[in-house]
This record gives C-alpha cells, structure tokens and sequence, in this order.
C-alpha cells in the first residue's frame, strides 16, 4: 500500500466534512448505492455524487461496475492496517477508562458530601 | 493448531480509586454507565443485566446516531462481566467477545478488559466498523483543528 504524503493529504481532506464522515459511517454498515446514501441528507444527487467522488479519490471507498447505481463500498486499507486498528480500539478503552476515572471521583464526592 | 489470541485481542488495564461494587455498578446500571461510556453521552433503549439480556443504546458520532448493542453473557457481581458487542445492522460485522475482570486492592479496583475478535476473518470485518468510529472519533480533532487555521 502506497501512502505518500499526496494520498495522507487526500484522505484527511476527504474526512474533514461532517458529510462525507457520515456516508462512511454509514459504508461502514455494508455497500450501498447513491440513493441510500443520499437518504439521511437535505442536500442533492449530484452533491452526494461529488462527495462519493471526493471519497473515491481518496480510496476510501470503491464504487461498483454494474448499473448506473454503482453501489459504494468501503475500503479500510487507507485508513490503517489491523494492528493499527487495535491500537485505535485500545485508545478508546483508554479514553473511556478516563471518563469512568473522572466520574466515579465525581461521584464518590456527591456520596461523602 | 497453534491458538494464540495475541493477534486478535486487546487487553487494557486501569487502577481505579473506588471500591469494586461502585466500580461494578458503573458499567452495569443504566444511570451510571450512560455517564462515561462515550464521549458524548449514550441513550440507553434496553437494558436488562442477566445472561442472554440485552444493553441496546445509540451514541451521537459526527451528528449521526449509531445504534450499538452489547449482549450479556455471564455476570458475576462484583468481579467479572463477559458481553458481546456489536450492532443488529445488516452486514455488521461479528460482535467481539469483551471479558470485564474487577479486582479489589486496598480499597481500589483494577478493571482489566479483554477485547476478543472471533477469527482473524471476523476481525478483518470488523476492522471495517471499528476502522470508521476509531478514525471518526480521532479525526474530530484533527477536523476542528483543521477549521480553526
């Protein structure tokens, strides 16, 4: 996989919209074409298409042959490789322990007081 | 065949300063656990701590809601809690297996969780869920970042 520093730019320019980080939330979730995508939005056909293709761009995401629908999917690989996707799972554990950190502090001050 | 799960699991620890029945109760009753367990709050639909019941819930990632459900395999009170997690969507991925030990030592509670993927195929799938929530949250920052300059 070739990730120079063109391909980090693209990605990280394709997540920077709260759209397009909600189509792949919902890619996440299994293939799907145009029209379901463009479901949960108020914007137009042709602005999702220029989403998609901004994502395709980026390879974040690969769009069938067949159909005029071209159903997207999801291609992880850009993003990081499995170990790295560990790492990220630890991180939120150490995120969410650090939240629970903080509230039973928080909590046992209400008990004593 | 060689089984070693280090290639498919995660493992993280932490010392908790509270005793293990509140430790215990943080990650078993509804009031406490919609307190911590995401960044943003979580909105609990169902929960019925007991073997085979259900914690179904949604969380706000990004301005979508992402349903999420952990199913409950074995509770021990106030030492081990064994769920599943994962989602009712379709193609979601299999749910990963998650052992919850609470351990009491002097007064505090060290909580170890085990995050087991099922097979390598399996975690393969779910690299592809996980991927997406882990980048969504970290690039949240990078994303505010990024708007500021």
């Amino acid at each position: 996989m070739q990730t120079g520093t063109d391909t980090l730019s693209l990605i990280f320019a394709a997540l920077a919209d709260p759209t397009r980080r909600a189509m792949l939330a919902r890619l996440a979730e299994g293939p799907a074409t145009v029209k379901e995508l463009a479901e949960p939005f108020t914007i137009s056909m042709p602005a999702i298409s220029k989403h998609l293709k901004v994502l395709e761009h980026a390879g974040l995401i690969e769009r069938g042959r067949e159909a005029q629908w071209r159903p997207a999917q999801l291609q992880a690989a850009p993003l990081k490789d499995a170990s790295q996707y560990l790492e990220q799972y630890r991180q939120i554990w150490e995120g969410n322990f650090d939240r629970l950190e903080e509230y039973l502090r928080k909590l046992q001050v209400e008990q004593s007081g | 065949m060689a089984d070693t799960t280090a290639d498919r699991e995660i493992v993280v620890t932490r010392q908790f300063d509270a005793p293990r029945e509140l430790v215990f109760a943080a990650w078993t009753e509804r009031e406490h656990i919609e307190k911590w367990w995401s960044p943003k709050g979580a909105t609990t639909h169902e929960m019925d701590v007991r073997p085979g019941g259900v914690w179904r819930y949604s969380q706000p990632i990004r301005g979508t809601d992402q349903s999420f459900k952990v199913e409950f395999i074995e509770i021990n009170k106030p030492s081990r809690l064994v769920y599943d997690y994962g989602t009712d969507a379709a193609n979601a991925p299999e749910p990963a297996r998650t052992v919850v030990t609470f351990e009491e030592e002097d007064g505090k509670t060290v909580v170890t969780l085990q995050l087991l993927f099922a097979t390598a195929a399996e975690r393969k799938q779910a690299v592809k869920y996980g991927a997406i929530v882990g980048a969504m949250q970290a690039l949240e920052t990078l994303a505010d970042y990024l708007a500021k300059i």
